[in-house]
């Protein structure tokens, strides 16, 4: 008997309750102590089509998904047929229809899920919550966890529908245990609760920002960002933080600079395409030296590309935004918590060398949901930088807002403060601020700001070598394909596999990634776009070359499986 | 302390050209800073690209100077992070009217607490007198050789229907009448529109200081004229010909964003303390 974990998909066409069922079915493996990686694959429409949620339950921690399945719950008749190629031997199919018999050895458990919903409960919809139900009894999952978790997803409705609930589930699962449950092999024990957090990229990337102290949002959706905006409202109010969804991203973006310049914490998100409205705002933030913070979710472009899917074709759009050179600092986190620490960090740099900070992650991290305790924020410190008080503005017999200081950071004054007006100025100026075009101003202003980006440096995240350092194959990677390079160092062993993880695109630390470069036996660059982004960005700043690349570039996730495959070994 | 002249004056000097309509704008802005006791530091004018948003250059007040077309975002951001300010927001017609018009649509329609001084001066100065979104029908510019030949936006008549709750016109030419514009769109609780007429004495030869002293009248001045009467404003807005009337179109009362903002209950966002905030009740919503 196969136990501890299992792979399971719900797909059906857009609206017929994938979300909802997803959220009950994870939230009862979290509650019985197991770690859930779920990860929605769904197309740009609100009806119809072919959406599916993949749920990865396992004891342990993990963070990318298996391109095979145990338990698919098929909601219409195409679901069976797309994914019955990924289905395990053994594996079993709930589904509500005719009679079928698969080509391989798949337990068809077909149940009259709507005519039972109707017959039994009056209502078709229960019929999910039922599909549930039997699910829960194949692989004999106590049912309470489930019932628990309607209460908290249906809370707001009336007893008498979570009760119809609570019978559709347990009816469910009577059905199951009775006819189908001896011949599936696969059982799941309810265990302990850990208590843990589930929960997605984005939501991780918004806690950071709240925590620090994020007090202006101003956004425009898009998907996959948009559940950032979302998040910011849901807490605007209790947390005081202005949350803005304006007529678009431009206003967005000069929106956050307003309010940096004013004196607060301020943040946009968007994706690849309201990314480009900000670059020209990009550039004006550096120039008058405004932290703000961008978050940029990637999906595959260009233009409107593969809305709801996931890529990492942005880096280069992101760090190259802003005509001429605009000072910036370009975050990309790999994991969940790397989502939280950069999301707090990100203030903290922003302030400190006054510039536009930009995170930068795919979809598959932003909108993919892991389990994990609950975050560490304890020895997370707020630290403004050169922000002025008003006793420090008083001290100064004369006051430069953007003073030649030896890092280029200058002492800050924000509106409001006696002693401290000034005009910041998108044209090159001054140290007053006051437009000047000499051409020795200009040079030493074009240095002061780059300035900036060397002391930054040694602030920012490093390359982080993970695995041991005498390895066969270093695979070199950014965002989430991190979690199928860590999945796969898991499969092939230390021995074989350690990984070159790259999380600050700009500036670039060259002298730390070239010597773990050097060292390494065997270079393959692991990515989700067609050029290989990173690897360029490695080439450019190290001049060394990564000739093998494993890229996907399908909109689908990176899994260790492509890795492995690709690695030809 | 609350400024005066003097205070309100830069090291640098403007560099418009003699005798621009933007001279007599800046006067009036700082007269009006003046006249209103506010305090410098307690002032932010936003400006966009163009010869007029330099005005900003040379007030000592906190300014910013952004974006074409941008300068509106700006100010909505430095309003609501800290809406204790005096925020006012300068731009010419192309900012406004042309590159910036959906800004200015949406931010009208929001009512924040900022003043907007448009200078309109019917003509792109800085970039050597291309027709503008204001132009009149028939300008010649080097963009436009033969003559435009689109219709010009009515910015009041946008700013009526875009549920503005101050609507106002004001000429250059006359310093102590737009000061006191300005002063009424500083105290009025909302967004204020000043469209005003800039003369553009390099660029524009069609709508002088000459043109404009002969048509222009003030609202105020005509019996009867009742400022909350839409469809009066409405009317007046569409004049244009041998009488313009400049001064307020249109005003009323109506709560502002700030009012409304859920963001705003805790009190003034640049004022929080944001040493210790505790997420806790978020992780544990996630569990």
């Amino acid at each position: 008997m196969k136990s501890g974990k299992i792979n399971i998909l719900i797909g059906g066409p857009a609206g017929a309750g994938i979300e909802k069922s997803g959220k009950l079915l994870t939230l009862s493996f979290v509650r019985g102590g197991y770690r859930v990686f779920a990860n929605v694959e769904h197309m740009s429409q609100i009806r119809g089509g072919n959406n599916f949620l993949r749920i990865r339950v396992d004891e342990k921690f993990q963070q990318c998904h298996e391109e095979n399945t145990d338990i698919l719950i098929a909601l219409d008749k195409q679901t069976i047929a797309e994914h019955m190629g990924e289905m395990n031997e053994g594996g079993a199919i709930i589904y509500d229809g005719e009679e079928m018999k698969p080509e391989k050895n798949v337990l068809m458990v077909n149940v009259p899920l709507k005519s039972l919903a109707i017959s039994e409960l009056g209502n078709p919809v229960m019929a999910n919550v039922i599909g549930l139900g039997v699910l829960f009894g194949l692989i004999d999952y106590d049912i309470s966890g489930l019932k628990e978790v309607l209460g908290k997803v249906f809370g707001n409705k009336s007893v008498e529908v979570r009760a119809a609930n609570e019978k559709a589930a347990q009816m469910g699962f009577d059905i199951a245990k009775e006819k189908w449950a001896d011949k599936f092999e696969i059982k799941i024990k309810k265990g302990a609760g850990k208590n843990e957090m589930f929960l997605m990229g984005n939501d991780a990337v918004s806690l950071g920002a709240l925590k620090a102290g994020v007090k202006f949002v101003g956004e425009y959706p898009m998907t996959p960002s948009s559940s950032i905006l979302h998040f910011m409202a849901q807490w605007s109010e209790k947390y005081g933080v202005v949350v803005k969804h304006v007529e678009d991203e431009i206003a967005a973006a000069n929106s956050i600079i307003g309010a940096g310049f004013a004196g607060v914490r301020a943040l946009a998100a968007t994706s690849g395409g309201g990314f480009a409205l900000m670059t020209e705002a990009v550039g004006l933030a550096s120039m008058n030296e405004v932290p703000i913070v961008i978050v940029n979710v990637m999906r595959p472009g260009p233009a409107t590309g593969l809305p709801t899917r996931t890529a990492a074709g942005d880096l280069r759009q992101v760090i190259h935004s802003g005509q001429d050179d605009p000072v910036k600092i370009v975050l990309c986190p790999g994991d969940i918590f790397e989502c939280f620490e950069m999301g707090f960090e990100a203030f903290n740099l922003a302030e400190k060398y006054q510039l536009p900070v930009i995170i930068t992650y795919d979809k598959n991290l932003g909108e993919g949901y892991f389990t994990v305790p609950a975050f560490d924020d304890s020895k997370m410190v707020v630290d403004r930088g050169s922000l002025l008080t008003q006793e420090e503005l008083e001290k100064m017999p004369e006051y430069k807002r953007y003073l030649r200081a030896a890092n280029g950071v200058s002492p800050r004054s924000i509106p409001g403060m006696k002693g401290g007006t000034h005009r910041a100025t998108s044209d090159e100026h001054n140290e007053f601020g006051e437009i000047c075009e000499t051409a020795e101003n200009r040079k030493l202003m074009v240095e002061k700001r780059m300035k900036k980006l060397e002391a930054a440096l040694n602030d920012m995240p490093k390359p982080l070598l993970i695995g041991e350092k005498n390895a066969e194959i270093t695979l070199v990677t950014w965002n989430s394909s991190k979690l199928a390079c860590l999945e796969t160092m898991e499969i092939l062993g230390k021995d074989k596999i350690n990984i070159l993880q790259i999380r600050c695109a700009y500036p670039f630390h060259k002298k730390e990634v070239s010597e773990i470069l050097k060292k390494a036996k065997r270079l393959v660059a692991v990515e989700q776009n067609y050029t290989a982004q990173m690897a360029g960005l490695v080439a450019e700043n190290t001049g060394i070359l990564i000739e093998e690349k494993i890229l996907r570039y399908d909109g689908r996730p990176m899994t260790a499986q492509n890795i492995i495959d690709g690695l030809k070994l | 302390m609350p400024a005066n002249l003097k205070d309100l004056e830069t090291k640098d000097r403007p560099n418009w050209c003699p005798g621009c309509g933007d001279f007599g704008i800046q006067m009036a802005l700082k007269q009006a800073i003046v006249n209103l006791g506010l305090e410098k530091e307690n002032v932010v004018i936003s400006t966009g690209i163009g010869c007029g948003s330099k005005v900003n250059q040379w007030i000592e007040t906190y300014g910013f100077a952004g974006l074409h077309g941008r300068s509106i975002p700006v100010a909505m951001g430095i309003a609501l992070a800290n809406p204790e300010l005096t925020v006012i927001d300068v731009g010419g017609d192309g900012d406004g009217y042309g590159i910036g018009m959906g800004h200015f649509i949406n931010t009208m329609r929001r009512n924040l607490n900022i003043t907007y001084i448009v200078q309109n001066n019917q003509t792109y100065g800085l970039t050597l007198g291309q027709t503008s979104p204001t132009s009149e029908k028939g300008m010649v510019g080097p963009s436009t050789p033969k003559g435009v030949i689109e219709e010009p936006v009515n910015p009041i008549r946008l700013a009526l229907s875009s549920e503005c709750t101050f609507v106002a016109r004001g000429f250059s030419g006359d310093v102590p009448h737009l000061t006191k514009l300005i002063e009424a769109a500083i105290k009025h609780k909302g967004f204020a529109l000043i469209d005003t007429f800039q003369p553009c004495v390099t660029f524009n030869k069609m709508n002088t200081y000459d043109f404009f002293r002969k048509r222009v009248y003030k609202l105020e001045d005509e019996a009867g004229y009742d400022v909350r009467d839409i469809n009066e404003a409405f009317k007046r807005a569409g004049e244009w010909g041998d009488k313009i009337p400049i001064g307020i179109f249109y005003q009323v009362e109506r709560p502002t964003y700030e009012d409304s903002e859920l963001g705003l209950r805790k009190g003034n966002p640049v004022k929080a303390d944001i040493s210790k905030i505790d997420v806790n009740e978020v992780m544990q919503g996630w569990m």
